[in-house]
């Protein structure tokens, strides 16, 4: 019955439609949290960038960095920008923590909140795959 | 390259639409201003903030904002009719009013037109009710937020409700997947007549929900929690000129 329902058109439409849903129609999420310098190293392993903020306003956007506690000290590559947000510079920097006054780590990705309607669209085409080989029981009040 | 499998207009179409039967969270910010979620990490801007007071701020001047209510909005060089004509303006252009001079507003629109307008081509915000601009920085007792004419500190004790939307989540395609569900019960035979009402009630809260995911709310939550989204988050530098801080410019 599974085979026969996985090499049926429905089947293969239904498929489809659940990839582009999961794919091109869930909503995206974004997450930040500011940290003290020295407590970077807890909170970036799994985050998508590192901002060191200045305490005169301007900010470092770091995509690729290391931190080292016992030297304190930031080291990546990355650019840098003014407080008017003119970028001054871009490439390798190494930030001792001291001048830092706030670090900024944060993350995207799919956002659960869609969750639902994944599971729905999952019953939904199961139905439908049902229905589209079964037509005289689901379609028999058209039909009579 | 990313694949966009549906256009951001047909996108927002279809949140509107979806939106006249729930209560979704519409974005103020101007058109193109806030990142997607995506591309939030890199922004160093702030998050958009739209704020109501509970008394009225004095010496506010810079933020005075308006909307331009003709389509043929002439800027002139002077507070004159006669004066040289500068530009124009579309219907719907947001400026700051700089000063008043009688009949005429000097006024400054995001992408740096200026020029004196007329007032009858001109619906003035009334600044005791609602400010709104991008978040700079939320001090111990005042939130700092740089609106079309400039910076305006606003004392955290005259704020009654205050909205920041931090980015944009492409809820509109949450309204979408939930048009084409709910047309997709067409194929379940007589089941739609559960299906259908199901795909109703859950693409509608899940719509509504997603749409205030990128938005954060005060009263609900601290004011604190905003920091996070201020273009400085460490608080407001205080070296720095606040007359050279000018809003983002639209993409």
């Amino acid at each position: 019955m599974i085979e026969r329902l996985h090499k049926s058109a429905p089947a293969r439409v239904g498929m489809i439609v659940l990839l582009l849903a999961h794919l091109g129609c869930a909503t995206r999420s974004h997450t930040r949290k500011l940290v003290a310098p020295q407590e970077v190293l807890d909170e970036a392993r799994s985050t998508d960038y590192l901002k060191a903020h200045l305490p005169t306003g301007e900010v470092y956007v770091l995509s690729d960095w290391a931190v080292d506690p016992g030297g304190r000290v930031i080291a990546g590559s990355g650019s840098y920008l003014s407080a008017l947000r003119d970028t001054l510079g871009a490439g390798e920097f190494t930030l001792p923590f001291d001048t830092v006054a706030l670090v900024e780590v944060g993350r995207s990705g799919r956002s659960p909140r869609t969750m639902p309607l994944f599971f729905l669209t999952v019953v939904s085409v199961v139905v439908a795959g049902y229905c589209l080989s079964h037509t005289d029981e689901c379609f028999s009040f058209y039909i009579e | 390259m990313r694949t966009r499998l549906f256009t951001p207009h047909l996108e927002r179409a279809l949140a509107l639409l979806l939106c006249l039967l729930s209560a979704c969270s519409q974005n103020p910010a101007p058109v193109g201003w806030t990142p997607t979620a995506e591309e939030a990490g890199r922004d160093t801007y702030g998050g958009w903030v739209q704020i109501r007071l509970s008394q009225p701020l004095e010496g506010v001047g810079p933020a005075q904002e308006a909307t331009v209510t003709s389509s043929t909005a002439l800027l002139f060089a002077d507070p004159d009719l006669s004066a040289r004509r500068t530009g124009e303006l579309p219907a719907g252009c947001r400026v700051a009013v700089l000063e008043t001079n009688g009949p005429f507003h000097r006024v400054v629109s995001a992408t740096g037109e200026s020029g004196w307008l007329f007032y009858v081509n001109l619906l003035l915000d009334d600044p005791r009710k609602k400010l709104q601009g991008e978040l700079l920085a939320v001090d111990a007792d005042t939130l700092y937020l740089v609106g079309l004419g400039g910076v305006v500190p606003v004392p955290t004790a005259k704020i009654s409700e205050a909205s920041m939307f931090r980015y944009y989540n492409h809820w509109g395609r949450a309204a979408m997947w939930s048009v084409i569900g709910t047309m997709g019960t067409a194929s379940h035979g007589l089941l739609f007549l559960l299906s259908f009402p199901t795909w109703v009630l859950v693409g509608t809260a899940v719509t509504s929900g997603a749409s205030r995911e990128a938005r954060i709310q005060y009263p609900r939550k601290l004011l604190d929690d905003f920091r996070p989204y201020a273009r400085f988050p460490q608080g407001m530098p205080h070296n720095l000129s606040r007359e050279q801080i000018r809003q983002k410019i639209p993409s």
